[in-house]
């Protein structure tokens, strides 16, 4: 299948042509994601994340290499606005993304900007507000929403845009506990329904969630796999300044105290089993 | 003796239109020298409550008390209170002003009135607190790293050698091993200083890590208090305020449906857990 989004050789750095020398934000990023499938992206501070988050529509382009959308260089300056529609994203801070003073206002600014005629405009609203469970809240006043909700919100104006990817930078850090879990669920449900799915976060267990993970350091890509392969290590992870989720710490340190725990488990019920079938033997 | 809260009620624009009830009648103890956690949703009163601690709000109802200092709706002077606490608001960062690190440190504790011998002692104090090198002291603080600035940030606020440190979500937006390099500075302060720390945190990993009390509000009211181990007991009830238990918690429970002999309430965190299960697993090969 075509890839969705393509990196070839990437190289960025923010300097300006006459500074000596060049800090390399990103050096040879590969990645290829295919359609429909959920990414997770993780690194330390500084690591060339959310940098690497703007190349992927074109809000940044490279300087060494090339990203392709869809086929689409985002170079090309008369590919740009394709590029907007088709990856969109959302940010860490849920008040920095709201414009307007009802819920359905803000999701119809970017439509009128597109210039989608009215009746359509009601039917994608209608449409959006749905898919992010925020239906019946149409005439609210956003500020008035909780954490979750207004990133749902957030959501919901990046999907009335009809993108094929979407890219969430950071965008549960901000959010309680409760905010959090529905931003996931949010999530995971979008991608059910077709939508490529980018999240990029300093969490391993919102990482966990995601199909393949990326681990970045040094504005490299340093690793790529399923939560097994990339979790497999936990003290190359620390290496890199990044943690386990909390359950493959727990079984690395019990393997390392010389119990018998298989490797590369990390979802709950797995755990629970082989804890349980260890205990239960003895 | 500590902070004592008593019948503590806040009401923002009180007696207009636009009054809203962000607090009623808290009552807490928080003992001196301990390591309280607050956690609560987005919007329960828990940014509200710590400024009545730090004595930025006063009361509409009710007094806030830290050792022999009170604040009650009548008090004209908030200064003492002020003198006594320290508060780290979310992202502190955003608060560096100064041209230099030391001039920043600086702020505070010149405006204490101090003399600059005790200043500049302070300053270097707080910068080894928080595991700052005394070189950066002349540097911008706007040339240091994010977890730098952060630590330069709170070490503004320790350099005026607070008896009360209040940190508001510290640890936002730094990567895992930031945070925890911040909150094991804070914890080890807290221990060789005898410094109380309130931590608000929505990481409940974070909380099981170092909290020995917790207070849980919601809707401006206090709805559970205990150590850890009670409170991350009624994980429903947290679940249906928006809040979570640690991972390990959860851990515990489920492994708890299956065990005959359960595994107690009081281990929520990895080390504990993992003691827990070794020794429980060493017995059970020997027998």
């Amino acid at each position: 299948m075509e890839p969705v989004i393509e990196l070839t050789g990437v190289g960025f750095h923010y300097s300006t042509s006459e500074s000596p020398w060049k800090q390399w934000a990103l050096s040879g990023v590969d990645l290829t994601v295919r359609p429909g499938e959920y990414l997770a992206i993780m690194g330390p501070n500084g690591s060339g994340k959310s940098t690497l988050a703007k190349m992927l529509n074109g809000l940044l382009v490279p300087v060494k290499g090339s990203v392709r959308v869809e086929g689409l260089d985002t170079r090309n300056p008369d590919a740009v606005s394709t590029v907007r529609r088709k990856v969109g994203m959302v940010f860490q801070n849920p008040d920095n993304q709201i414009v307007g003073t009802t819920v359905r206002d803000d999701i119809a600014f970017g439509l009128e900007n597109l210039g989608v005629p009215r009746d359509e405009m009601i039917r994608r609203i209608e449409k959006v507000l749905q898919r992010v469970g925020l239906a019946g809240m149409e005439e609210r006043s956003p500020h008035h929403l909780s954490g979750g909700q207004k990133q749902r919100l957030a959501i919901a104006g990046v999907l009335a845009m009809r993108p094929q990817v979407i890219v969430f930078d950071e965008s549960t850090s901000m959010l309680d506990p409760g905010g959090r879990r529905e931003v996931l669920q949010a999530i995971g449900d979008l991608q059910r329904q077709g939508t490529t799915v980018i999240h990029i976060t300093h969490s391993a267990a919102e990482a966990s969630r995601a199909e393949r993970i990326a681990v970045m350091t040094e504005g490299s890509i340093r690793r790529i796999g399923s939560p097994g392969e990339v979790f497999r290590d936990p003290d190359q992870l620390r290496n890199w300044l990044l943690e386990p989720p909390p359950s493959v710490e727990l079984l690395d340190r019990l393997r390392k105290r010389g119990m018998p725990v298989r490797s590369g488990l990390f979802n709950t019920d797995e755990l629970v089993e082989e804890l349980w079938a260890l205990l239960s033997r003895g | 003796m500590g902070i004592v809260i008593q019948g503590l009620s806040h009401i923002y624009m009180d007696g207009t239109p636009f009054a809203k009830t962000a607090l009623s009648g808290i009552n807490m103890v928080i003992d001196k020298g301990s390591f309280a956690g607050l956690i609560g949703p987005t919007g329960s009163g828990k940014s509200t409550l710590i400024q009545h601690i730090a004595g930025l709000l006063k009361p509409t109802k009710g007094t806030v008390r830290i050792e022999e200092t009170v604040v009650g709706p009548e008090t004209k002077k908030m200064g003492p209170l002020r003198n006594r606490v320290g508060l780290v608001f979310q992202y502190p960062e955003h608060q560096l002003f100064e041209e230099s690190v030391a001039k920043d440190i600086a702020y505070g504790p010149h405006n204490q009135g101090l003399n600059e011998e005790e200043v500049h002692r302070r300053v270097f104090q707080a910068m080894e607190w928080v595991g700052l090198d005394p070189e950066l002291s002349s540097r911008s603080p706007f040339q240091l790293s994010g977890g730098q600035m952060r630590r330069a940030a709170i070490a503004g606020v320790l350099a005026m050698q607070p008896e009360v440190l209040i940190l508001d979500e510290p640890t936002a937006g730094l990567d895992p091993a930031g945070q925890r390099e911040l909150l094991d500075t804070v914890y080890q302060l807290h221990r060789e200083q005898g410094m109380t720390v309130i931590l608000v945190s929505h990481s409940m990993e974070e909380i099981a890590r170092y909290a020995d009390i917790l207070f849980v509000i919601k809707d401006g009211r206090l709805m559970l208090t205990g150590s850890p181990g009670e409170v991350f007991a009624e994980g429903e009830r947290l679940r249906e305020w928006g809040l979570e238990i640690p991972v390990v918690a959860r851990l515990v429970d489920e492994l708890n449906q299956r065990l005959t002999s359960p595994i107690p309430r009081e281990i929520f965190t990895v080390n504990a857990l993992e003691r827990h299960l070794w020794s429980r697993w060493r017995k059970g090969e020997k027998g």
